[in-house]
């Protein structure tokens, strides 16, 4: 700059002292602009209204204060949120999945989560139900597809399975859990009637079974791949462990078809066929690794006994639940 | 402090808001994200993005307001906004500034004179409006609005107010002749569409583009702030070749841009003849030492009769005249001012071929019969038509999309269409991500209009509307794996996002190896002669061997020799008897009823060329005629 | 041809041929050093893909140390003590990555994920070790800050000193096994790896729906990205593959408190069973085949222990490495 210049005159100064004031509010509104805004106005993450968490999204717990919106998961997604645990439920039928976290109020650090999981139906719910069955007493007025243990709380019902886990057996949060519970349960639509257990389930016979342990095998049970939809039970008198257990299938042909192909499967991993009693028609008797299994169709059921050391264990078993099943309605 | 320092700061200021502003349109809460940094200031205080919206789509959405306080601050003070807060204008001028560098006081006198030229933006602004005004025109004789009325109204004026005296009466008579016309015209006429042109040469939004769709996705590619993956964006060469162009052009002509092409700065140049201060002259004679005139940015002729449309207010004159004869005042030079020299013909040529242009292009059928099924617009975007009135071409929707799915629309798409937001299913990192909305919120023209998760997805409130749908997926059985290859693929099945899945699958076992005859079978092995088998090239789990109408799945296979894992109704093969391999092929269809459109089974489909299943714009919720489904048809 | 009148002088001369002489050497070494006289084979343009190293400390292989304790703290110590101390595997200057499992947002009590303390403390021993960076990661595919929250794992990480590196998508690079048939061009957590001089597994014992048990090879399943949920169908294969894929420093199975049922989740308090015993050793093979007794399995119950074996990751037969025991009660 030529050094002829004459000095800025005052006006010029304070003009320039005013522009550089006006950038700083300029500035200071930017930096309050950015400061204060609502995520939720610009439409990314969080669960959309009413949908991320379907039927948990409007779910308020008595004590409880929710900790995010919830989210919820599809057969493809599900393995994102259990891992390895998905193909469990996938096999027995599952449709989705609702997640939601709940905070004791002011507490963030002490919670819990429900896992509400829509199934194709109930016997689907039950499956994944009974898999997973842990000791625990039944609390009342959940219906008979329930149980707590010291952080946990489970039911089936309908077609939903619920697993409300608590982040630490804290007094406080176990109240909450059991509100939760019953906050879903009475929100969920159908009838006290869905809550009862699929039909096959009441067919063993009562004497020595291991209350709560039976249990619907969704896929490839026992190992064999295409044996689906087995319902077992536990009769633990006697050392080792009997298993009854049973199906239905469209039809008797195709309930006499499946007991040939599991008596084979047996052959094929090493069974030795043995004379089967003559007090169950059709029946197939085999013993593998020292333990007998037995196999029979009746009617449109498929039914069989195993796990017994002996074959006088197996056959008092089998008859048992052969006469139920003659006297059932298939 | 000088003015002229408080001038540099300002303008250094506003470029550096305007940069950060570009780096911080990411979907995210950190302080370099979104947050609330108000993205769109600069695109809303420029006032022609809201002139032009306004006249073009009959309403000044959200921020465009911004735009009307430059035009009132300009009637005040002038072209402020030029010299001191326009992004653009301060990287012309400090070019401009290195260009003049070592040059004598005579030369860059020479460059700073005012030259013919300049008066080419005006003739841009003339057209610019002028192919908006035929919507203009629709909706006032559709009755929309008597406020566009008001619009007109302006325009009319601020033409008129170009000329000076007697020639202002036959300007008036000539506008007034011109809008009758073209209102008649423009009601025979097609509706063109396409009509809000001025994005092209706005100097934000040709700034915001640039910076937004070539200049920042080189800077990040290295750093990854901006996006966490390198971007690209088709056709980015183009954007900034033309951005670099004006920017090199100010090494000839300093603020060559400003000067000659922007017609924003022309918009405001026709009021800063109104502004209350003025750049002036105290005494009409000095020195002539041609010290203002080497630094004079706008090329307004400070040392004679000013041009205060041309005033871009750097106001070096004042700051640098070795008399002090220079001022900024309230009354006018004391050595006259210079009016526009526009020629009445040019004008009325610019605002003639202005209003041809939209019916022109529609000419093209791209709004009508020859709709282009590639233009997959961003969820929420207006019909095509409507969309096209308001898409500024500022690349703002492009930058935030998450996954860069959002791309220019290039030449191929029609001269209209350049520019505007698309979907290009391959290029990005994925699909449009069923659960962001972030481009319909971020778009400061509601070309995008904003919508909410519920209303994207369907849910809530909009459950009878079902999800917003952008288009629908087709297969291409000439290119699928298992339509024509006989290869097992579900991977688009697997990838909709859709639930339930808008993509099934039908079981196809189709045959690959005939000619084979079953042998002896022993445990669960079967041996097969009549040809050699790859080994182990039948263990994928897909393949059968089939017989007698039943199959059994192969387990695994030598080259003689299968081990089967029997299905329902299986039985042995008897030895001798015919046999084939089957693949068990799961085909996929789309049910045009649940696709979206979103394209990610396109960005998945692993025929990485054209792939095969593509999305269209056939079905897309914004246009109900491209319908592909009447409603309630179908099965179920 | 003089047009100046006057010769060049020696000296001009000397210098002009200098410099014309140098002129000709830089073009011919820029020549040289551009040329190619082969052509571009097939591989120039191929994708790029990353190699993973082996991470196996030189001289100590095949160390196995069984340690009987209920408490995590003392019980990782002391098993270290036994491999030679942490000292013999990390040493100054050294990157570590520990990897640990954050699979789920789930609390620590519930043991579905690595123990945070037991995070913390190695932590710490690494960088008394000397580690210049100690980098904690895991790719749980569902939100996962907040499994790193929640499970306790990324406060505690922090606090002693790691960098705790959740997966963003810039960190996958494409990784194919040599010789592998599942992992083929599949997204590998690459970022954290990259530079990494030592890799450490610390995983708890858990009881797997799918796959049996889920220790120390099974962890590295969380170093992959993409869907990578496909390669349930082929639990064993993959498990197998994991091994192959990652050759560690050193692992670690965390069975103070095992997952005994209803894994890789559990959930409920009832799902634990103390079990009293941390493995270390740095043949992940037998490490895994020693953690599966803890969950009432046999070596040979197990399809994706013996796959691993055949594929020379290991021994499952881990008694046949002298392991060391030491009893802490």
């Amino acid at each position: 700059m030529p050094p002829s210049l004459a000095a800025p005159s005052r006006a010029q100064r304070l003009s320039g002292l005013a522009v550089l004031l006006a950038l700083v509010l300029v500035a200071a509104g930017v930096l309050w602009q950015q400061a204060s805004y609502d995520p939720a106005s610009w439409g990314w993450g969080g669960a959309a209204p009413g949908g991320g968490a379907g039927p948990l999204a409007s779910l308020a717990v008595p004590g409880l204060e929710p900790r995010e919106a919830g989210a919820s998961f599809d057969p493809a997604t599900l393995s994102d949120k259990i891992d390895g645990k998905a193909e469990l439920y996938l096999a027995a039928g599952f449709e989705r999945l609702y997640t939601r976290r709940y905070a004791l109020k002011g507490q963030p650090a002490i919670w819990l989560e429900l896992m509400l999981y829509r199934m194709k139906d109930q016997r689907a719910a039950f499956s994944v139900f009974s898999n997973q069955r842990r000791p625990g007493p039944t609390p009342p007025g959940l219906g008979p597809n329930a149980y707590a243990t010291s952080n946990a709380l489970y039911l089936a019902n309908g077609p939903w399975y619920l697993e409300a886990v608590a982040s630490a057996p804290d007094p406080a949060l176990l109240k909450g859990l059991d509100a939760a519970a019953r906050a879903i349960v009475a929100a969920l639509p159908g009838d006290k009637a869905k809550a009862a257990t699929p039909g096959e389930a009441e067919l063993f016979p009562p004497q020595g079974l291991k209350p709560g342990s039976q249990v619907l095998l969704a896929k490839d049970a026992f190992g064999m791949a295409g044996l689906n939809q087995i319902f077992i039970a536990a009769y633990p008198a006697g050392a080792p462990e009997r298993i009854a257990w049973l199906a239905r299938r469209a039809s008797p042909e195709a309930a006499q078809k499946e007991a040939e192909a599991y008596a084979k499967f047996l052959a094929v991993n090493g069974g030795a066929q043995a004379p089967a009693p003559k007090a169950i028609p059709g029946a197939r008797l085999v013993e593998l690794l020292g333990v007998w299994e037995l196999v029979w169709p009746q009617g449109a059921y498929l039914a069989g006994v195993r796990g017994a050391e002996s074959q006088e264990a197996t056959l008092e078993l089998a008859l048992r639940l052969h006469q139920r099943l003659g006297g059932a309605k298939p | 402090m000088r003015i002229t320092w408080a001038r540099r700061i300002s303008q250094a200021f506003f470029l550096a808001l305007f940069l950060w502003f570009c780096v911080v349109a990411t979907v995210g809460e950190r302080l370099w994200q979104l947050r609330g940094w108000p993205v769109n200031w600069f695109l809303e205080l420029d006032p022609l993005t809201g002139l032009t919206t306004l006249l073009a789509g009959g309403s000044l959405y959200a921020g465009l307001l911004w735009g009307a306080a430059t035009l009132a601050l300009t009637l005040v003070l002038g072209r402020f906004f030029c010299g001191w807060l326009c992004p653009f204008g301060a990287m012309h001028h400090f070019i401009g500034w290195l260009g003049s560098h070592g040059k004598d006081l005579k030369e860059r006198a020479r460059r700073n004179a005012p030259h013919p030229a300049q008066q080419i933006k005006y003739f841009l602004l003339a057209f610019f409006l002028g192919a908006v005004a035929s919507d203009l025109a629709a909706r006032l004789t559709t009755g929309q609005g008597a406020a566009f009325l008001a619009g007109a109204a302006v325009i009319a004026l601020v033409l008129a107010a170009t000329r000076r005296g007697a020639g202002r009466g036959f300007y008036f008579a000539a506008v007034a002749v011109v809008l009758a016309l073209w209102v008649a015209w423009s009601l025979a006429a097609p509706r063109g569409g396409a009509s809000l042109l001025a994005g092209l040469l706005d100097p934000i939004p040709l700034a915001s583009r640039s910076v937004n769709l070539a200049l920042l996705p080189l800077a990040d590619s290295p750093l990854r702030i901006a996006w966490p993956e390198p971007r690209f964006y088709q056709g980015a060469a183009l954007i900034g070749a033309v951005f670099l162009s004006f920017l090199l052009l100010n090494l000839w002509r300093p603020r060559f841009f400003c000067r000659y092409v922007c017609p924003t700065g022309a918009l405001l140049g026709l009021l800063a003849r109104f502004s209350l201060f003025k750049v002036g002259k105290r005494q009409a004679r000095c020195g002539g030492c041609l010290d203002c005139e080497a630094l004079c940015e706008g090329a307004c002729r400070p040392a004679g009769k000013l041009r205060p449309h041309e005033c871009v207010l750097c106001l070096n004159c004042l700051s640098d005249c070795p008399e002090g004869a220079i001022t900024y005042q309230a009354g006018p030079s004391a050595a006259g001012e210079a009016a526009p020299d526009l020629s009445r013909r040019r004008v009325l040529a610019g605002l003639g071929v202005g209003l041809a242009a939209p019916p022109l292009l529609g000419l093209g059928g791209l709004l009508g019969p020859d709709w282009d099924p590639r233009l997959i617009r961003p969820p929420g975007s207006l019909a095509e038509g409507e969309f096209l009135r308001r898409c500024l071409r500022c690349g703002q929707c492009m930058r935030i999309c998450p996954t860069g799915v959002l791309q220019p629309a290039g030449l191929s798409f029609g001269l209209e269409a350049l520019w505007t937001p698309v979907l290009n299913m391959t290029i990005g990192t994925s699909g449009c991500q069923p659960r962001c909305v972030a481009c319909s919120h971020i778009c400061p023209s509601a070309a995008i209009r904003p919508i909410s998760l519920a209303e994207k997805l369907g849910q809530g409130e909009y459950a009878a509307e079902g999800p917003i749908r952008l288009g629908t997926a087709f297969v291409d059985r000439g290119r699928c794996l298992p339509w024509a290859m006989d290869r097992p693929c579900i991977v688009c099945q697997e990838n909709c996002p859709v639930s339930p899945k808008a993509i099934f699958t039908r079981i196809a076992f189709q045959t690959v190896l005939d000619g084979l005859a079953a042998g002896p079978a022993t445990g669960g092995e079967l041996a097969l002669s009549g040809r050699a088998l790859r080994p182990g090239a039948l263990a994928t789990g897909d393949y059968y061997l089939a017989a007698d109408g039943a199959r059994a799945r192969i387990r695994a296979n030598t080259g003689a020799t299968v081990s089967l894992e029997p299905g329902p109704g299986w039985q042995a093969p008897a030895s001798g008897s015919p046999v084939v391999v089957q693949v068990r092929l799961q085909r996929p269809y789309v049910d045009p009823a649940r696709c979206i459109g979103c394209g990610i089974c396109q960005h998945e489909c692993p025929v990485s060329g054209q792939r095969a299943i593509r999305v269209s714009a056939e079905n897309a919720t914004r246009e109900p005629s491209h319908s592909l489904l009447l409603k309630g048809a179908g099965p179920v | 041809m003089s047009g100046q009148g006057k010769d060049l002088d020696r000296r001009q001369f000397m210098q002009r041929a200098g410099k014309a002489g140098l002129g000709v050497a830089a073009i011919g070494a820029l020549a040289w050093w551009g040329h190619d006289s082969k052509g571009p084979d097939a591989s120039l343009g191929a994708s790029p893909s990353v190699k993973l190293p082996s991470y196996a400390v030189a001289g100590r292989e095949k160390r196995l140390a069984i340690v009987k304790s209920s408490h995590r703290v003392p019980a990782l110590r002391a098993g270290l003590e036994a491999l030679g101390g942490l000292g013999a595997f990390v040493s100054a200057g050294h990157r570590v990555v520990i990897k640990v499992n954050a699979a789920f947002a789930s609390p620590p009590a519930l043991g579905a994920t690595s123990n945070p303390e037991l995070v913390a403390e190695l932590v710490r021993l690494c960088l008394k070790a000397g580690a210049k960076e100690v980098v904690v990661t895991d790719n749980p595919i569902n939100d996962p800050a907040s499994c790193f929250e929640l499970s306790g794992i990324g406060p505690a990480a922090r606090q002693a000193g790691a960098s705790v590196v959740l997966p963003h998508p810039g960190a996958f690079a494409s990784y194919s096994l040599p010789g592998g048939r599942l992992i083929a061009n599949w997204p590998l957590l690459w970022g954290p790896l990259k530079g990494a001089d030592r890799v450490i597994g610390l995983a708890p014992v858990k009881d797997h729906h799918r796959s049996q048990a889920s220790v120390c090879m099974k962890n590295w399943y969380g170093l992959l990205g993409g869907r990578r949920n496909v390669f349930h169908q082929d639990i064993n294969g993959i498990i197998s593959e994991l091994g192959r894929m990652i050759t560690p420093s050193l692992v670690i199975a965390d069975g103070v408190v095992s997952l005994a049922r209803n894994g890789p989740t559990g959930g409920s308090l009832e799902d634990l069973k103390p079990t009293g015993t941390m493995i270390l050793g740095t043949d992940q093979v037998a490490v895994d085949s020693a953690a599966v007794g803890l969950l009432g399995l046999k070596p040979e119950q197990v399809a994706w222990l013996g796959l691993a074996q055949k594929a020379g990751v290991g021994a499952t037969d881990f008694q046949s490495l002298n392991p060391t025991t030491v009893e802490l009660g």
